[in-house]
This record gives C-alpha cells, structure tokens and sequence, in this order.
C-alpha cells in the first residue's frame, strides 16, 4: 500500500515485515515510555499546568539518592505484578487480576500475624517463609478460578479477573472495618496490642480502618549497604525462575504454542485446562508474593490503602513494556517506580492527585498498542 | 415496611440502573459492528470529570453531559484508529484507554476542584442537579409504592428511550443490518458494498460518547461534592459484562441495566438496616453476580451454539 504524498514525487510505502528484525519492540518500546511523558506534558500544558515543573519532580527522584532509593522500594511491588503477567500473557491469557491477587497474598499472609495478636505465637525464623508460602498458595489458587472458568466455559478472563478485583478489596474492607474480625480493635488482640503500643508510647488502640500492626519479628529485612527491602531480592530470583522456565522447560514451549494458536496447541496434544491452571497457579502466586512483600515491608499492616497504588494495574502496562521479558520487567519496574514516587512528590507540592501517574502510565500504554503498527509494517518513504 | 423506603430503593435502582443502561447501549452499538472497547470504565471517568467541570463552569448540566458525551467519543476515536485503521489488539488497546481515562480523569477533577474551580463551586452543585429532577407522569405517579417508576428524570428517560430506538435501528432499519453485517461477516458487507470502515468508526465513536454521557449523569446525579477518586467504581466493567448477558440485544440490555441497578441499591437500603462490617461484604454481590451471569451466559452459548458477533474482536483488512 502507498499514500501519495500531495505535491511531491515521493509516497509513503506501507508494507507487512516477513520478518520481525529483534531490536524493533524493544525500540517501539523505549520510544513510547518517552513520547508517553512529552506527550503527558503537552496535555498538562492544555489545562494550564507547567510540564516543566512536573518534570523538575522526576529529575529530582532521579538524581536524590533517598528519594531513588524510594523509587526502588515503590518498583518493587511492581516488580511481582509484572513477573506474575509474563506466563498468562504470552499464552494469550488476559489476565487483568494482578490487584486482586497481590492483594489476596498480603490478606492470607497476615493470617499468622492475627494468630500473634491474639495469643498464639510461633517460632521467630517461621514467619516469613509460612507468610510467604500462605501468600503465594492462596493467590494461586484465587488465580485459577477464571483460569477453570475460561478453560471449560470460554468465561471471559478479563471481565472475570477484573471483577475478582473489586472482590477482594471488599474482603479487605470486611475484615478491617470498624466492627470486622481483624479490626485492631478487637477485643480479642486488645491485651497483647495495648501492651506493645505502650511500649511504643501509644496508650490508646484508636480502631481505625486496618489491622494491628505487624511485630518486628514477621517483618521483611532490609538489605544491608543499599538500605532497600530483601523483597527485591526474591523478585530478582523470580525473574531468573520465570526466564528459565520458558526458555528451558516444556512448560515455556507450551505457553508459547498455545500463545501462537489455540487451535495449533490442540493438534500438538497440549491440554489447555491443566496448562492454564498451573500457569495461572504460578501467576497468582507471584501477584501474592508481591502483596507479602509490600505487606511486610512497606505497609506493616493490613487496610484498604494496599489498593492506592494499583500495582496490580501498573504491572499490565509493565509486562507489556518489558515485552513479556522477565530481566527487562525489572528495570521497566523501577522506571514505574520512578513515576510513581515522583507523582507523590507532585501531590505534594503541586496539588496534582498521585493519579497523574496512572495517567501517564495510560498514555505510554496507548502509544506502545499504536507502535506496535511499526512492529508489525514496515512505513517507508519511496519515490514515486 | 416503609413505602418511603421502598421509593428510595427503586429511585436509586433506576438511577443506577440508568447510568448502566447508557454505557451499555453505547458498548452495545460497537460491539455489533465488531469492535470491542474495554476502555468504558475510563470514557466513563473522562465523562464524569468533563460533565462536572463543564457543568459547573457554565451552570449548565446539559453542556456538561454535552462535553462529556464530546470528550469520550474523542478518546474513543483513538480507539477506532487504533483498532480499525491500524487493525491492532483490540483488548490492548482499550485497555489502554482504561487506565489512561482513570489516570486523567481523576487527576483533572481534582486539579480542577483544588486549583481552578475553587471552594464557591461548590454551591453550584445543588443548581446543576436540578436538571435531574424528577418529571412525574400526573396519575400514574401517585400510585403507592410502584408510583416513582413513573416519576423518573430526563435521563432515564433518555435511556429507555436510547434502548428501544437502538433496537429499532439494529432489526427494522437498512443502516441497523448493515451495522450487523459488519459486526458478523465484514468481508461480505464489503462486497454487498458497504464501507465497512466508516460505519465501525462511527459506532465506535458514538458508543464512546454514550459511555462518558453515563459517567456524566452518574457524577451531577449523585455528586455532594467533586470527588478527587474515582467515581465510577467498576461500573463501566460491569456494563462490559452487561452487554454479554444481554446477548447484544438493547432491549435485554435495559432489564439487564436495571437488574444490576436494584442490585447495588439493595447494598444502600441494607447499610441502612444493619451496618457493621459485614454488610461490607455485600458490596462485592453485584461483581459476584456478574461472574456467575458471565459463566451462565458463556455455558449457554457453547450449548445453542449462539454468542457474540462472528467478527467480534477481530480487525478487517482487504488483502
């Protein structure tokens, strides 16, 4: 196909790419992660707010060690609910959960800390591990609901995954609402609670919206010289586990094929309901890992703000950045992150909500769906 | 029982209700044509901050839902470019405008309210919702308890109306089989000569705008005040999965549209009668409800061997 270009001897060639050169995605998807925060600046410039003052913001996240250093506590988080989208999605597998699952592993790995408060204490070392086990299993399984769903009925996975979403906040919600068992009001921690904030100088339990806080002992260290939580070092291992099983084992080659074609998947004998449960079991857990993380690192206690962010939403936009590639997740992460803080910075000090980022992030996910023409065709200018 | 409670229930059924309704019908129209918009949620977001800025700027609520109705048919256009020009992942793509219409609806409303709008607009609010009052059919609305189903406002009226003429178009006009056509066989309406392009441009265009009209009513109906989180709360998926349960149909779609409506005022009137924690809990039914409608639905589907528009989802190219 040729678009003449009016009043010149030249036109523009539009032609399929037989062949898919590597660099290519990896270029589309650089230049919309940047064409995405120009563009963001024009339409703040639109409704009267200087693009140069938010971006003042990034480079200062950027370039203060201690903010960076949030930034990379921020990507985190983000870093679990990107990994967790690489198997589903290069199956072709929309899975648009991450919230709810990420929010499902923090929920079921407090399970020990509720035991703690009311009474009922285990070995120190045992937290973590039982916290994270509990996390990545209940996620897991959270996960395979739209997965059976889709495998046996053809049920939309997105419409399923996004309204689990809304499901397990409201479970949150129940919980810890004034009144709801794993309020800290309760009376059944009050006895433990009360005599710990003593000794935090605290006298009353005020019984707001969330649980106790957790005890140092359930609590995730922080890394020794760079200051940054141990989390970032389970999402690294994560990242090099999820590498090698899809370029390594039969259940990466599998994922691909069916990704390729259902249809192909059928002929080559791969059962597609016990792929998309194991796959979906992986992926679940890995959003629920990421909810312990951000639980026992960051949050130190269960409430609804575990929602604010929505690293489950970033994670999406993540994946596909990082174009389903583990390694590259991790930095295209603390990219996110890098956003995100700087859009807390910007809350505070320019009165533009935090979801200035989530704004952003829309506008680089738009250009990345568009560049993917490039991917796709090759735009030539010929003469005519 | 009271029958002023009973009134409160249906008025915000059908408020609700209505507000699904719209955002439905418009997802509707596009997907007949073959092209999906997962952006709703978004369009819906964009609608409701437009409407209410707009509205409370000029102290009008019809040029609000008029911006609104304007601005999410212009973010819907870059999903027709996107999807039918360019031919790419329709699921991407809209979910791009998702996350991209929460992101920048939520962020200007509250730019809007903190920095340009000022405290004083506040007061405004009372005289934009006047809009929306009630208009009561004489007779039929002094009947006990069902008598507010016949005092509704200009909107729901709107979207019963929006429903039936939607049906009409689709099975008793020439440009509703064309629409059709497109959605289940584009290669053949190409060659039966009909520009396959421009028709699912406008429909997805139009049911675009439909979408953020729904936020728009949503917002001036229900606002004490301009929210600087999201307003509309998953609605916009839940008239995604609307559409399916109606099996694209709009008349389905309206009983569909109010089902979901008397579903999540039931939540208000519960709250009232016992509060506490668990009621909390009911909050989630209208999702709950929604996966179990789309699990009924699909079941079916595979059994008559019926569902979505044959080219749903997928681009049409002439090669």
């Amino acid at each position: 196909m040729a678009i003449k270009i009016p009043g010149t001897r030249y036109a523009i060639k539009v032609e399929r790419r037989l062949e898919i050169p590597r660099a290519i995605p990896a270029l589309v998807s650089i230049v919309s992660a940047i064409a995405g925060i120009l563009l963001g600046g024009i339409i703040f410039l639109a409704v009267g707010i200087n693009p140069m003052e938010a971006y003042a913001r990034i480079g200062r996240v950027v370039t203060d060690p201690e903010m960076l250093g949030n930034a990379i506590e921020v990507s985190i988080p983000i870093m679990f609910t990107s990994l967790a989208l690489i198997l589903p999605f290069r199956m072709a597998f929309y899975n648009i959960g991450g919230e709810g699952q990420f929010e499902i592993g923090a929920v079921v790995a407090m399970i020990p800390v509720i035991w703690y408060w009311a009474g009922f204490e285990l070995p120190g070392p045992l937290y973590l591990p039982l916290m994270a086990l509990l996390a990545f299993v209940a996620a897991g399984l959270w996960a395979m609901v739209p997965a059976f769903l889709r495998a046996r009925w053809k049920v939309n996975e997105i419409l399923v995954t996004l309204m689990m979403n809304f499901i397990s906040l409201q479970i949150i919600w129940y919980l810890v609402s004034p009144g709801g068992p794993w309020n800290e009001a309760n009376p059944a921690f009050r006895e433990r609670y009360l005599a710990y904030l003593k000794e935090q100088g605290v006298s009353i339990i005020p019984g707001f919206k969330g649980t106790p806080v957790i005890p140092e002992v359930a609590r995730m260290p922080t890394l020794p010289v760079i200051g940054i939580n141990a989390g970032l070092i389970l999402a690294i291992i994560i990242a090099i586990i999820l590498w090698f099983l899809s370029t390594k084992t039969i259940l990466g080659y599998e994922v691909r094929i069916v990704g390729e074609s259902e249809k192909a998947a059928q002929y080559a004998g791969i059962n597609y309901l016990k792929l998309v449960l194991l796959v979906m079991f992986i992926s679940g857990g890995i959003a629920g890992l990421g909810g312990f993380v951000n639980l026992t690192a960051d949050l130190l206690k269960l409430s609804p703000e575990i929602a604010t962010p929505g690293y489950g939403y970033t994670g999406i936009i993540s994946a596909w950045l990082s174009r389903l590639n583990p390694i590259a997740a991790l930095f295209v992460s603390v990219f996110f992150g890098i956003l995100t803080q700087s859009a807390y910075v910007m809350q505070q000090e320019l009165r533009i909500s935090h979801y200035v980022s989530v704004g952003f992030e829309g506008l680089i996910f738009i250009l990345l769906v568009i560049g993917d023409f490039f991917v796709h065709y090759r735009v030539r200018i010929i003469k005519r | 029982m009271n029958l002023d409670l009973i009134n409160l229930f249906l008025i915000q059924a059908l408020t609700i209700g209505t507000v699904y309704l719209i955002a439905t019908l418009g997802e509707v129209l596009s997907e007949r044509a073959g092209v999906v918009n997962l952006g709703l949620e978004g369009l819906m977001e964009i609608g409701a901050t437009v409407a209410i800025i707009v509205a409370l700027i000029t102290e009008n609520a019809w040029l609000g839902i008029l911006a609104a109705f304007v601005a999410a048919a212009a973010l819907a256009t870059v999903h027709a470019f996107a999807t039918v020009s360019l031919k790419l992942n329709q699921f991407a793509s809209g979910l791009a405008i998702y996350i991209f219409g929460v992101g920048i609806g939520v962020t200007f409303r509250g730019y809007a309210r903190d920095v340009i709008l000022g405290p004083q607009a506040l007061l405004k609010i009372p005289k934009i919702k006047a809009a929306f009052t009630s208009i009561k059919i004489p007779g039929l609305s002094n009947i006990p308890v069902i008598g507010s189903l016949f005092s509704l406002d200009v909107m729901a009226y709107f979207g019963l109306f929006l429903g039936i003429l939607l049906w009409f178009i689709f099975y008793r006009t020439r440009t509703g089989l064309n629409i059709r056509s497109v959605g289940e066989n584009p290669a053949a309406a190409d060659a039966a000569g009909i520009n396959v392009f421009r028709l699912r441009y406008i429909t997805t265009i139009i049911g675009g705008g439909l979408a953020g009209v729904a936020g728009g009513y949503l917002i001036i109906k229900i606002a004490t005040q301009i929210a600087g989180e999201t307003v509309i709360l998953g609605r916009g998926w839940i008239a995604i999965a609307l559409v399916i349960f109606a099996f694209w149909d709009p008349l389905r779609a309206i009983i569909g549209a109010y089902f979901f409506g008397a579903l999540e005022a039931l939540f208000y009137w519960l709250q009232g009668y016992f509060g506490g924690a668990t009621v909390v809990m009911l909050k989630a039914v209208p999702h709950i409800s929604a996966i179990i409608i789309l699990t009924i639905m699909s079941i079916e589907a595979l059994r008559k061997r019926i569902g979505a528009p044959e080219a749903l989802g997928k681009p049409y190219s002439r090669e």
